[in-house]
């Protein structure tokens, strides 16, 4: 079965019927033009939210031992005495152990959209399903 | 808009005890006090005026009890007054000796009291013009909330350099005055998630549950993210003064680091990691009953912090029973405003 | 609200009907995208001269390559001149992008929605332009990939303990977070692009870049996550890039680099000299592609007001500095002759204009007429633009043109070829700008659309 909707009201109407007749919402397809609040928290009440949080702590947690860890490991492996500090300055390494922290939080995170949203869909690349700005349900038949 | 009563007597009251236990021991401890609550008395009304600067609603429950503490600002004005009555300022600072030989043009002891005491009067003043405007939500009060920037920039700024670093003259950092009002502004952060544990169960009956809900979640998203501001202030001056390594600018941590030590660690772990760690979990935020113990936690930090900037000098002595006992009368005063400052008249005055 | 959502919101609104959302979307999809397809001859003019300019830097950084870093003016004492100017002026004018887009949606300020888009392309074009700089200073550029940590048969390691390194960090860092954030914010939009083209070339390329998203509730869900955490990550980032700039030069023990307030001040001056850059480009762009509609002068004033509040932190830290510097006198004479030389010295003409162009000129936006005129805030985002680029100037060249001794005291005169470069650093900002606009859509579509709703 297929719904369209060009009015978000009835979209949610229709939505949380058919989320209340006990239809597990990832057997459902659920097309919107835009992110919506309303539709996510809607949506949420019966599915667990996103777990893209994992994998920006780990990639957070993980640049930031990187950081520290090529710092340190690269000033003891040749000891050279520049500017006065001693080999293991961390006042100075927070700064490169912070980037990190950044930079592969961010990119983790990416890779957790890709992963978790199941992109990119190389099929639809180039034979797009088109919605247009309507919203809609497909519901596996059942009839 | 004037203090009450009782909220005036009790100043009195206790100006009278803080300047009695002043006299018992000749000593920092009233400059001590003095500095924690200049911060924490205006603090709360900059992060009003934040909020009313950029359009935030989520200010509104908080409004009425982070304006109540502006007459705390007086209250420092008097223990200043004190403070200058009873000569403490000649004590303490070399360049305010009596016959001294050190002459400079900001650093003169009559220019000294003069700004320190109109700054304190302005900003108190303006606080208080900038709470009528703001608790009947003229549309003035984007321009007092702009004046009352100013005012508490620029106070706290000079709090900063008057107060502390021409104890240390000729130690410069640029940074301090900034330091200084980023760290009130996080005093009034943690003064709003001490007030909402307090009277959690009254503000959910007097607002809507669900609104709320949501403007905690955004005072407390404020708080976590100052915890990561402070962290880079406090940052920004060390490593430049840390790299510098220029023996005048070093001092100012290796004079500390030799009288206590490993114990100078301890500010960012209250001030930074220990916040910063709570509050990111959503669940933390939304419990009154941790985010008090966050809050006192900071509030805590900044005494301990204002203890060594001040504690390391040679020039001053805190005894640490005097100076506890000022520091609680203080607090006592600072309860009894905030808990007797009613502004409903002043909210419904047409 | 009324001011913020385009017609739709506002109370006295005509009743809406119910397909009035989905008519709006349909109506903005065209509008933006009629924006963004067949370029007008001005474009190709405007393309030109920008692509000129890249051929004079071109021209003139082969010029150094050939004959060494003697081209440049840059000599002892003053060795960093126009060059690094220019770099900590383009790693500026990127900062606001972040903000914009990380800041402001963490605040939930809804009219960076109409800023957004242009924003973060300006940041990772500018932050392209910047990272040329470093390159162009080195005298030897073919050995730039030493600045990277790596195993090598030189048994060396870089030296972590530098600014310069940080820098690197730094700089790429950003580069790659904010493009990471444009292109994530582009793919619901790319998606879109690919739908309404015509064209089977441009289909199948916006089908490859759109990821083949179909806009599911699943991933929407995932995107809503992620755009989320990306903000609350690039924001600690944008403070952090010009803090590390800052002391590339505040870790220095040379008096009027080495003080604790840069880093919180470099922000603020970079985040002024954005926004008076995305003024710059986006008061001519919304007329000339009609964006009127969305773009409300209200949006602007509100720009106008970041303007104005980062201009006064600025001028905060040019009067403490300057304050401070008087205040210790002679009990650090370093640190006050070398202001007192900024102000009356070699250089004060270009201190003055620096005054004049971000303390003075910014206050004319506590009127609310002048705030609320595009006319106006065009004409002054240009000197702000200029003043900022004289405030780095100020200080790396004055303070090493007169440091402790005397006998090193130094004046430097920048080079044609280091104006070529500068020249050629427009160019080639602006060639990336100019592409920018005809190939993506220059306000975020689906940013918009959720508004209406």
């Amino acid at each position: 079965m297929e719904y369209r909707f060009k009015n978000k009201a009835e979209f949610m109407e229709k939505l949380e019927a058919l989320l209340e007749s006990g239809i597990n919402p990832d057997d459902m397809k659920i097309v919107i033009p835009n992110p919506d609040h309303d539709i996510e928290h809607l949506v949420e009440h019966y599915k667990s939210p996103s777990k893209l949080k994992y994998f920006t702590l780990i990639g957070g947690l993980t640049g930031c031992f990187t950081g520290f860890f090529i710092t340190a490991w690269t000033s003891l492996d040749w000891e050279l005495v520049t500017g006065g500090k001693p080999f293991l300055s961390w006042p100075a390494y927070i700064v490169i152990a912070f980037e990190l922290t950044i930079l592969l939080g961010a990119l983790s995170s990416f890779a957790g959209l890709l992963i978790l949203g199941k992109l990119p869909q190389f099929s639809k690349m180039l034979n797009p399903e088109n919605y247009g700005n309507e919203f809609v349900i497909i519901t596996e038949d059942e009839e | 808009m004037f203090p009450k009563m009782q909220v005036l007597i009790a100043f009195l009251a206790g100006a009278v005890v803080i300047g009695g236990l002043e006299l018992t021991f000749e000593g920092g401890s009233l400059l001590y006090c003095m500095l924690f609550f200049a911060a924490v008395s205006m603090g709360p009304i900059a992060v009003v005026a934040g909020a009313d600067i950029s359009g935030g609603k989520w200010i509104k429950p908080y409004k009425e009890t982070m304006f109540s503490v502006r007459h705390m600002i007086l209250f420092v004005l008097i223990l200043f007054l004190v403070f200058i009555g009873l000569k403490r300022h000649e004590l303490i600072y070399f360049w305010a000796e009596e016959g001294t030989e050190f002459h400079h043009t900001w650093l003169e002891k009559n220019f000294y009291i003069l700004r320190n005491v109109l700054l304190l009067a302005i900003s108190w003043v303006v606080a208080n013009v900038y709470a009528k405007a703001s608790l009947q939500e003229k549309d003035s009060k984007a321009f007092w909330a702009i004046m009352w920037v100013f005012s508490f920039v620029i106070t706290q700024t000079i709090i900063a350099f008057d107060w502390v670093m021409s104890l240390e003259f000729p130690w410069i950092s640029t940074l301090f005055g900034a330091y200084f009002f980023v760290e009130a502004f996080y005093c009034g952060l943690a003064f709003a998630a001490i007030y909402t544990s307090l009277r959690y169960q009254h503000l959910l009956e007097v607002h809507d549950e669900k609104t709320f809900k949501k403007s905690m979640m955004d005072m407390m998203t404020m708080f976590f993210g100052f915890s990561i501001f402070w962290a880079y202030q406090f940052f920004s001056q060390y490593i430049v003064i840390w790299y510098g390594n220029i023996p005048e600018e070093v001092s100012y941590f290796t004079r500390r680091l030799d009288e206590f030590g490993g114990w100078l660690y301890i500010i960012p772990v209250i001030l930074f990691v220990t916040p910063f760690w709570i509050l990111i979990s959503r669940k933390m935020k939304a419990n009154p009953k941790v985010i008090i113990w966050v809050g006192l936690l900071v509030w805590a930090g900044i005494l301990v912090e204002r203890f060594f900037m001040l504690g390391t000098h040679h020039d001053i002595h805190l005894s640490p029973i005097i100076t506890t006992a000022e520091v609680l009368v203080a607090a006592g005063v600072f309860f009894w405003v905030v808990k007797n400052q009613d502004d409903t008249a002043l909210r419904t005055d047409p | 609200m009324s001011s913020h959502a385009p017609n739709v919101n506002a109370e006295n609104a005509p009743e809406r009907d119910q397909t009035y959302a989905y008519n709006y979307k349909e109506q903005m999809e065209q509008d933006v995208f009629a924006a963004i397809s067949k370029p007008k001859p001005m474009f190709f003019v405007a393309l030109l001269i920008s692509l000129g300019c890249v051929g004079i830097g071109a021209y003139s950084w082969t010029q150094q390559i050939v004959y060494g870093l003697g081209e440049a003016g840059i000599t002892n004492p003053v060795g960093w001149g126009v060059y690094i100017t220019d770099f900590v002026f383009w790693v500026g004018i990127a900062h606001s992008g972040t903000l914009i887009s990380a800041i402001l949606f963490l605040f939930r300020a809804q009219f960076r929605n109409r800023f957004n888009r242009t924003a973060e392309a300006m940041t990772v074009f500018a932050v392209l332009t910047a990272g040329l700089f470093p390159l162009i200073h080195l005298g030897r550029v073919w050995f730039a990939y030493w600045l990277f940590p790596y195993p090598n048969q030189r048994l060396l390691w870089v030296n972590f303990k530098s600014p310069l390194v940080w820098d690197v960090f730094a700089v790429s860092t950003y580069l790659t977070v904010s493009v990471v954030f444009w292109y994530i914010g582009l793919v619901p939009d790319l998606a879109i692009a690919r739908r309404i083209k015509e064209s089977k070339l441009q289909k199948t390329i916006y089908g490859i870049f759109s990821l083949g998203w179909t806009g599911t509730f699943k991933e929407w869900q995932h995107y809503n996550q992620l755009y989320k955490f990306l903000a609350a990550l690039a924001t600690p980032l944008v403070l952090s890039v010009h803090s590390v700039v800052s002391w590339d030069f505040a870790m220095g023990v040379v008096y009027g680099w080495h003080t604790t307030i840069f880093a919180p001040y470099f922000v603020a001056g970079a985040i002024f000299s954005g926004c008076a850059m995305v003024i710059t480009l986006m008061v001519p762009m919304r007329k000339i592609f009609s964006l009127e509609k969305y773009i409300t002068v209200d949006d602007f004033e509100k720009l106008a007001k970041l303007l104005m509040l980062t201009g006064l932190i600025v001028s905060y830290a040019y009067i403490i500095e300057l304050a401070l510097a008087m205040y210790v006198g002679h009990g650090n004479i370093y640190e006050y002759e070398q202001f007192m030389y900024r102000m009356t010295g070699d250089y004060a003409w270009a201190y003055w204009i620096m005054i004049g162009c971000n303390v003075i000129s910014p206050l004319a936006l506590f009127i609310r007429g002048l705030r609320r005129n595009l006319l106006f805030l065009f004409f002054l985002s240009i000197p702000i633009n200029i003043g900022m680029w004289f405030e780095r100037f100020n200080i790396i060249v004055i303070s090493l043109a007169k440091d402790f001794d005397p006998y090193s005291f130094g004046y430097y005169t920048p080079s044609m070829i280091e104006w070529g470069i500068t020249i050629g650093s427009f160019g080639w900002f602006f060639t990336f700008f100019l592409l920018f606009t005809k190939t993506i859509p220059v306000i975020p579509v689906t940013e918009l659309k959720e508004e209406v709703e």
